[in-house]
Protein backbone atom coordinates (compact mmCIF):
# COMPACT_ATOMS: atom_id res chain seq x y z
CA UNK A 1 0.00 0.00 0.00
CA UNK A 2 2.94 2.39 0.74
CA UNK A 3 4.89 1.59 -2.12
CA UNK A 4 1.75 2.07 -4.23
CA UNK A 5 0.94 5.53 -2.64
CA UNK A 6 4.58 6.81 -3.02
CA UNK A 7 4.96 5.37 -6.61
CA UNK A 8 1.53 7.47 -7.32
CA UNK A 9 3.02 10.44 -5.56
CA UNK A 10 6.14 10.07 -7.94
CA UNK A 11 4.31 9.70 -11.50
CA UNK A 12 2.58 12.64 -10.27
CA UNK A 13 5.36 14.68 -9.39
CA UNK A 14 6.93 13.87 -12.91
CA UNK A 15 3.78 14.57 -14.82
CA UNK A 16 3.40 18.10 -13.26
CA UNK A 17 7.44 18.39 -13.78
CA UNK A 18 7.09 16.91 -17.98
CA UNK A 19 3.96 19.14 -18.01
CA UNK A 20 5.31 22.40 -16.73
CA UNK A 21 8.47 21.75 -19.32
CA UNK A 22 6.02 21.06 -22.55
CA UNK A 23 3.98 23.95 -21.37
CA UNK A 24 7.91 26.48 -21.53
CA UNK A 25 8.38 24.66 -24.62
CA UNK A 26 5.19 25.63 -25.96
CA UNK A 27 5.26 29.19 -24.96
CA UNK A 28 8.48 29.79 -26.96
CA UNK A 29 6.95 28.33 -29.61
CA UNK A 30 4.05 30.72 -29.35
CA UNK A 31 6.23 33.75 -28.67
CA UNK A 32 8.64 33.35 -31.56
CA UNK A 33 5.51 32.82 -34.31
CA UNK A 34 4.33 36.35 -32.49
CA UNK A 35 7.34 38.15 -33.30
CA UNK A 36 7.90 36.40 -36.70
CA UNK A 37 4.16 37.59 -37.35
CA UNK A 38 4.59 40.93 -35.95
CA UNK A 39 8.07 41.79 -37.43
CA UNK A 40 6.54 40.82 -41.18
CA UNK A 41 3.13 43.01 -40.46
CA UNK A 42 5.58 45.80 -39.05
CA UNK A 43 8.07 45.67 -42.32
CA UNK A 44 4.80 45.98 -44.60
CA UNK A 45 3.44 49.41 -42.80
CA UNK A 46 6.94 50.46 -43.00
CA UNK A 47 6.79 49.92 -47.03
CA UNK A 48 3.88 51.51 -47.38
CA UNK A 49 5.12 54.43 -45.45
CA UNK A 50 8.43 54.75 -48.03
CA UNK A 51 5.38 54.68 -50.79
CA UNK A 52 3.76 58.31 -52.16
CA UNK A 53 1.31 58.83 -50.14
CA UNK A 54 -1.08 59.20 -53.06
CA UNK A 55 -0.49 55.84 -54.81
CA UNK A 56 -0.76 53.78 -51.09
CA UNK A 57 -4.39 53.12 -51.98
CA UNK A 58 -3.46 52.09 -55.66
CA UNK A 59 -0.78 49.51 -54.39
CA UNK A 60 -1.68 47.85 -51.74
CA UNK A 61 -5.50 47.19 -52.96
CA UNK A 62 -7.03 44.07 -54.34
CA UNK A 63 -7.66 45.66 -57.67
CA UNK A 64 -4.51 44.32 -59.79
CA UNK A 65 -5.62 46.99 -62.72
CA UNK A 66 -5.10 50.14 -61.01
CA UNK A 67 -1.40 49.61 -60.47
CA UNK A 68 0.62 52.88 -60.54
CA UNK A 69 2.89 51.46 -62.42
CA UNK A 70 0.88 49.15 -64.64
CA UNK A 71 -1.92 46.63 -63.97
CA UNK A 72 -0.05 43.56 -61.66
CA UNK A 73 2.88 45.45 -60.40
CA UNK A 74 1.81 46.61 -57.14
CA UNK A 75 2.08 44.28 -53.68
CA UNK A 76 -1.50 43.77 -53.61
CA UNK A 77 -3.42 43.76 -50.73
CA UNK A 78 -2.19 39.98 -49.63
CA UNK A 79 1.17 38.85 -48.78
CA UNK A 80 2.90 35.50 -47.74
CA UNK A 81 4.81 35.78 -44.45
CA UNK A 82 8.30 34.11 -44.66
CA UNK A 83 8.57 31.48 -41.42
CA UNK A 84 5.07 30.64 -40.99
CA UNK A 85 2.47 27.85 -42.61
CA UNK A 86 -0.46 29.48 -44.39
CA UNK A 87 -3.83 27.96 -42.81
CA UNK A 88 -5.31 25.48 -44.97
CA UNK A 89 -8.34 27.53 -46.48
CA UNK A 90 -5.80 30.20 -47.08
CA UNK A 91 -6.10 31.74 -50.60
CA UNK A 92 -3.07 30.98 -53.17
CA UNK A 93 -1.18 30.64 -49.42
CA UNK A 94 -1.64 34.28 -48.48
CA UNK A 95 -0.78 34.52 -44.35
CA UNK A 96 -1.99 38.53 -43.98
CA UNK A 97 -4.64 40.88 -45.76
CA UNK A 98 -4.80 44.89 -45.71
CA UNK A 99 -8.46 46.54 -45.00
CA UNK A 100 -8.82 49.96 -46.06
CA UNK A 101 -12.14 51.70 -45.73
CA UNK A 102 -12.66 50.75 -49.39
CA UNK A 103 -16.41 50.00 -50.66
CA UNK A 104 -16.51 47.37 -53.37
CA UNK A 105 -19.05 47.95 -56.51
CA UNK A 106 -20.85 51.16 -55.52
CA UNK A 107 -23.06 51.29 -57.68
CA UNK A 108 -23.09 47.86 -58.34
CA UNK A 109 -20.83 48.05 -61.59
CA UNK A 110 -18.36 44.97 -61.29
CA UNK A 111 -15.00 45.89 -60.66
CA UNK A 112 -15.30 49.21 -59.35
CA UNK A 113 -14.77 50.52 -56.35
CA UNK A 114 -14.77 53.38 -53.51
CA UNK A 115 -12.44 54.96 -50.73
CA UNK A 116 -15.35 56.02 -48.71
CA UNK A 117 -15.53 58.03 -45.85
CA UNK A 118 -18.81 56.60 -44.49
CA UNK A 119 -17.88 53.03 -44.39
CA UNK A 120 -18.54 51.64 -42.09
CA UNK A 121 -15.58 49.59 -39.68
CA UNK A 122 -15.31 50.12 -36.05
CA UNK A 123 -11.56 48.82 -35.79
CA UNK A 124 -10.95 51.07 -38.15
CA UNK A 125 -12.13 53.98 -36.91
CA UNK A 126 -14.31 54.81 -39.39
CA UNK A 127 -16.75 56.76 -40.27
CA UNK A 128 -14.17 59.51 -40.62
CA UNK A 129 -13.11 62.29 -42.41
CA UNK A 130 -10.15 61.33 -44.55
CA UNK A 131 -9.75 64.68 -46.62
CA UNK A 132 -9.54 67.09 -44.24
CA UNK A 133 -13.05 68.88 -45.11
CA UNK A 134 -14.52 68.48 -42.04
CA UNK A 135 -17.11 66.83 -43.63
CA UNK A 136 -17.61 63.00 -43.75
CA UNK A 137 -19.74 62.35 -47.54
CA UNK A 138 -20.31 59.25 -49.39
CA UNK A 139 -17.72 60.46 -52.54
CA UNK A 140 -14.75 58.88 -53.18
CA UNK A 141 -11.48 60.04 -51.58
CA UNK A 142 -8.93 57.57 -53.59
CA UNK A 143 -7.47 60.85 -55.20
CA UNK A 144 -7.31 62.98 -52.34
CA UNK A 145 -7.19 61.34 -48.65
CA UNK A 146 -5.19 62.82 -46.31
CA UNK A 147 -5.31 60.47 -43.60
CA UNK A 148 -5.77 56.28 -44.30
CA UNK A 149 -6.81 53.71 -41.63
CA UNK A 150 -6.31 50.83 -42.37
CA UNK A 151 -5.66 47.20 -40.96
CA UNK A 152 -3.65 44.45 -41.51
CA UNK A 153 -5.02 40.89 -40.22
CA UNK A 154 -2.86 37.41 -40.18
CA UNK A 155 -3.60 34.23 -39.92
CA UNK A 156 -1.82 30.73 -39.66
CA UNK A 157 -1.10 27.36 -39.02
CA UNK A 158 0.82 27.61 -35.76
CA UNK A 159 2.60 24.93 -34.18
CA UNK A 160 -0.40 23.92 -31.51
CA UNK A 161 -3.36 25.39 -33.48
CA UNK A 162 -4.72 27.84 -35.81
CA UNK A 163 -3.53 31.70 -34.79
CA UNK A 164 -3.71 35.18 -35.74
CA UNK A 165 -3.18 38.55 -35.13
CA UNK A 166 -4.23 41.95 -36.06
CA UNK A 167 -2.84 45.84 -36.22
CA UNK A 168 -4.65 48.64 -36.51
CA UNK A 169 -2.96 51.63 -37.24
CA UNK A 170 -3.27 54.92 -39.74
CA UNK A 171 -1.05 56.34 -42.53
CA UNK A 172 -0.63 60.28 -42.65
CA UNK A 173 -0.04 62.36 -45.32
CA UNK A 174 2.62 65.03 -43.31
CA UNK A 175 4.02 67.07 -46.28
CA UNK A 176 2.98 67.59 -49.76
CA UNK B 1 1.86 -23.66 17.60
CA UNK B 2 5.25 -24.56 16.75
CA UNK B 3 7.52 -21.58 15.79
CA UNK B 4 8.06 -23.53 12.35
CA UNK B 5 4.27 -23.32 11.57
CA UNK B 6 4.46 -19.94 12.48
CA UNK B 7 6.95 -18.92 10.34
CA UNK B 8 5.43 -21.10 7.24
CA UNK B 9 2.02 -18.99 7.56
CA UNK B 10 3.88 -15.04 7.18
CA UNK B 11 2.71 -13.94 4.06
CA UNK B 12 5.87 -12.84 1.60
CA UNK B 13 7.46 -12.71 -1.62
CA UNK B 14 10.04 -15.64 -3.30
CA UNK B 15 13.11 -14.64 -4.40
CA UNK B 16 11.72 -15.20 -8.11
CA UNK B 17 8.66 -13.23 -7.81
CA UNK B 18 11.36 -10.28 -6.27
CA UNK B 19 14.41 -11.31 -9.35
CA UNK B 20 10.95 -10.61 -11.87
CA UNK B 21 10.03 -7.11 -10.17
CA UNK B 22 13.35 -6.03 -9.99
CA UNK B 23 14.10 -7.24 -13.72
CA UNK B 24 10.61 -5.19 -14.97
CA UNK B 25 11.29 -2.29 -12.87
CA UNK B 26 14.89 -2.42 -14.48
CA UNK B 27 13.52 -2.19 -18.05
CA UNK B 28 10.99 0.37 -17.33
CA UNK B 29 13.57 2.61 -15.84
CA UNK B 30 15.98 2.01 -19.13
CA UNK B 31 13.12 2.93 -21.90
CA UNK B 32 12.14 6.23 -19.27
CA UNK B 33 15.54 7.55 -19.00
CA UNK B 34 15.81 6.60 -22.97
CA UNK B 35 12.85 8.36 -23.39
CA UNK B 36 14.07 11.49 -21.32
CA UNK B 37 16.94 11.51 -22.56
CA UNK B 38 15.93 11.70 -26.47
CA UNK B 39 12.63 14.24 -25.21
CA UNK B 40 15.50 16.46 -23.25
CA UNK B 41 18.03 16.06 -26.10
CA UNK B 42 14.99 17.90 -28.67
CA UNK B 43 13.96 20.59 -26.17
CA UNK B 44 17.64 21.56 -25.48
CA UNK B 45 17.96 21.39 -29.63
CA UNK B 46 14.50 23.43 -30.03
CA UNK B 47 15.57 25.82 -27.28
CA UNK B 48 18.83 26.74 -28.42
CA UNK B 49 17.43 27.31 -31.97
CA UNK B 50 14.98 29.66 -30.18
CA UNK B 51 17.07 31.37 -27.77
CA UNK B 52 19.40 32.18 -30.74
CA UNK B 53 16.24 34.04 -32.88
CA UNK B 54 15.63 35.80 -29.93
CA UNK B 55 18.91 37.31 -29.87
CA UNK B 56 19.13 38.17 -33.61
CA UNK B 57 15.69 39.79 -33.63
CA UNK B 58 16.93 41.86 -30.75
CA UNK B 59 19.76 42.76 -32.20
CA UNK B 60 17.87 43.87 -35.42
CA UNK B 61 15.33 45.50 -33.29
CA UNK B 62 18.50 47.65 -31.89
CA UNK B 63 19.78 48.18 -35.17
CA UNK B 64 16.21 48.86 -36.67
CA UNK B 65 15.54 51.28 -33.84
CA UNK B 66 18.54 53.07 -34.43
CA UNK B 67 18.43 53.86 -38.04
CA UNK B 68 14.38 55.18 -37.42
CA UNK B 69 15.39 58.18 -35.97
CA UNK B 70 18.18 58.44 -38.90
CA UNK B 71 17.85 61.38 -41.14
CA UNK B 72 17.56 59.92 -44.81
CA UNK B 73 19.95 62.24 -46.34
CA UNK B 74 22.93 61.44 -43.76
CA UNK B 75 22.80 57.76 -44.72
CA UNK B 76 26.06 56.30 -46.44
CA UNK B 77 26.20 54.73 -48.63
CA UNK B 78 22.87 54.60 -49.76
CA UNK B 79 23.24 51.55 -52.06
CA UNK B 80 20.06 50.15 -53.60
CA UNK B 81 19.47 46.05 -54.62
CA UNK B 82 21.27 43.86 -56.03
CA UNK B 83 24.12 46.12 -54.23
CA UNK B 84 24.40 45.71 -50.14
CA UNK B 85 26.48 47.15 -47.51
CA UNK B 86 27.71 45.89 -43.93
CA UNK B 87 28.25 49.04 -42.71
CA UNK B 88 25.67 52.33 -42.50
CA UNK B 89 26.41 55.42 -41.51
CA UNK B 90 24.06 58.26 -40.57
CA UNK B 91 23.14 61.07 -38.49
CA UNK B 92 20.62 61.05 -35.91
CA UNK B 93 18.06 63.38 -34.84
CA UNK B 94 18.75 64.89 -31.01
CA UNK B 95 16.30 67.32 -30.54
CA UNK B 96 15.67 71.21 -31.10
CA UNK B 97 17.56 73.80 -29.43
CA UNK B 98 16.20 77.69 -30.01
CA UNK B 99 13.98 76.24 -33.29
CA UNK B 100 16.55 74.24 -34.80
CA UNK B 101 17.44 71.04 -35.27
CA UNK B 102 20.04 68.83 -33.60
CA UNK B 103 21.53 66.52 -35.54
CA UNK B 104 24.15 64.10 -33.94
CA UNK B 105 27.92 63.52 -35.13
CA UNK B 106 28.08 60.48 -37.71
CA UNK B 107 27.04 57.23 -36.05
CA UNK B 108 27.63 53.96 -37.83
CA UNK B 109 26.73 50.25 -37.04
CA UNK B 110 29.20 48.13 -38.77
CA UNK B 111 29.90 44.31 -39.29
CA UNK B 112 33.21 43.91 -38.08
CA UNK B 113 34.80 40.20 -38.49
CA UNK B 114 31.96 38.38 -36.13
CA UNK B 115 30.57 41.38 -34.05
CA UNK B 116 27.93 43.89 -35.23
CA UNK B 117 29.27 47.43 -33.80
CA UNK B 118 28.21 50.60 -33.53
CA UNK B 119 30.54 53.49 -33.21
CA UNK B 120 28.86 56.86 -32.40
CA UNK B 121 31.01 60.35 -33.61
CA UNK B 122 33.06 58.60 -36.04
CA UNK B 123 35.82 60.00 -36.92
CA UNK B 124 36.47 62.15 -34.10
CA UNK B 125 38.39 61.98 -30.60
CA UNK B 126 35.10 61.17 -28.77
CA UNK B 127 34.71 58.16 -31.01
CA UNK B 128 33.42 55.25 -29.22
CA UNK B 129 32.12 51.62 -29.86
CA UNK B 130 29.74 49.39 -28.28
CA UNK B 131 29.44 45.60 -29.64
CA UNK B 132 26.11 44.66 -29.45
CA UNK B 133 26.71 40.72 -30.49
CA UNK B 134 29.60 38.67 -31.61
CA UNK B 135 27.99 35.88 -33.17
CA UNK B 136 27.36 37.23 -36.67
CA UNK B 137 27.73 34.89 -39.81
CA UNK B 138 30.09 36.11 -42.36
CA UNK B 139 27.75 35.63 -44.56
CA UNK B 140 24.02 35.70 -45.32
CA UNK B 141 22.53 32.00 -44.92
CA UNK B 142 21.98 30.69 -48.05
CA UNK B 143 24.93 32.97 -49.59
CA UNK B 144 28.40 32.23 -50.63
CA UNK B 145 31.16 35.06 -51.69
CA UNK B 146 30.71 33.98 -55.97
CA UNK B 147 29.07 37.06 -57.51
CA UNK B 148 25.58 35.43 -57.19
CA UNK B 149 22.45 35.67 -55.59
CA UNK B 150 23.00 32.13 -54.12
CA UNK B 151 19.56 32.83 -51.18
CA UNK B 152 17.59 34.68 -53.93
CA UNK B 153 16.59 37.38 -51.98
CA UNK B 154 17.82 39.74 -54.52
CA UNK B 155 21.57 40.85 -53.24
CA UNK B 156 24.51 40.03 -54.26
CA UNK B 157 27.20 38.23 -51.50
CA UNK B 158 25.34 40.00 -48.93
CA UNK B 159 27.62 39.60 -45.35
CA UNK B 160 26.03 38.41 -42.34
CA UNK B 161 25.21 41.82 -41.62
CA UNK B 162 23.17 43.19 -44.36
CA UNK B 163 21.86 47.07 -45.38
CA UNK B 164 19.55 47.82 -48.57
CA UNK B 165 18.46 51.35 -49.03
CA UNK B 166 15.51 51.80 -50.80
CA UNK B 167 14.05 55.73 -50.83
CA UNK B 168 13.80 56.06 -46.97
CA UNK B 169 13.48 52.28 -46.05
CA UNK B 170 16.11 50.03 -45.19
CA UNK B 171 16.11 46.62 -45.45
CA UNK B 172 18.03 45.03 -42.86
CA UNK B 173 19.07 41.56 -42.74
CA UNK B 174 21.25 39.47 -39.93
CA UNK B 175 22.41 35.80 -39.72
CA UNK B 176 24.08 34.82 -36.49
CA UNK B 177 25.69 32.07 -36.00
CA UNK B 178 25.97 29.10 -32.98
CA UNK B 179 28.25 26.21 -32.50
CA UNK B 180 25.61 23.26 -32.32
CA UNK B 181 28.13 20.10 -30.79
CA UNK B 182 30.45 17.71 -33.54
CA UNK B 183 31.19 20.41 -36.10
CA UNK B 184 27.61 21.74 -36.45
CA UNK B 185 27.01 24.82 -37.01
CA UNK B 186 23.37 26.76 -36.20
CA UNK B 187 22.37 29.50 -38.05
CA UNK B 188 19.24 32.23 -37.94
CA UNK B 189 18.05 34.48 -39.82
CA UNK B 190 16.26 37.44 -39.50
CA UNK B 191 15.12 40.66 -41.15
CA UNK B 192 13.27 43.84 -41.26
CA UNK B 193 12.36 47.15 -43.09
CA UNK B 194 12.61 50.62 -41.56
CA UNK B 195 11.87 53.39 -42.86
CA UNK B 196 14.11 56.73 -41.86
CA UNK B 197 11.57 58.99 -39.54
CA UNK B 198 13.72 62.44 -40.36
CA UNK B 199 14.24 63.48 -43.45
CA UNK B 200 16.54 67.01 -45.12
CA UNK B 201 14.00 69.26 -44.92
CA UNK B 202 12.97 68.52 -41.34
CA UNK B 203 16.65 70.88 -41.69
CA UNK B 204 16.07 73.93 -43.47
Amino acid sequence: MEVAVALAILATVVGLFLGTIGATARQRWVNRENAVVAEAVCSLVERMRNEDFADVVRLYNADPFDDPRGPGTAPGNAMRIAGVIPTEDAEAGMSMWITFPITEEPDGIEGTWELREDFVDARLGTPRDLNGDSVIDDLDHASDYAILPMRVDAAWQGRFSQRTFQMQTMLVRYRD
Amino acid sequence: MSVARRIGSRAGFTILELLLALGLLAIVAQKTFVMLTAASKATATDTSALVLEEKARRVLQQVAMTIMSADRDSLVPGVEAPLDTDALRFKVHLGVENGEVVWSEPEEIVQKGQKVVWRSYVATEKERHITWTNLVAPFLEGEIPNGMDDNGNGVIDEKGLSFEVDRSAVTIRLTLAQAAGEGDERLQTVETVVTCRNLQEAKE
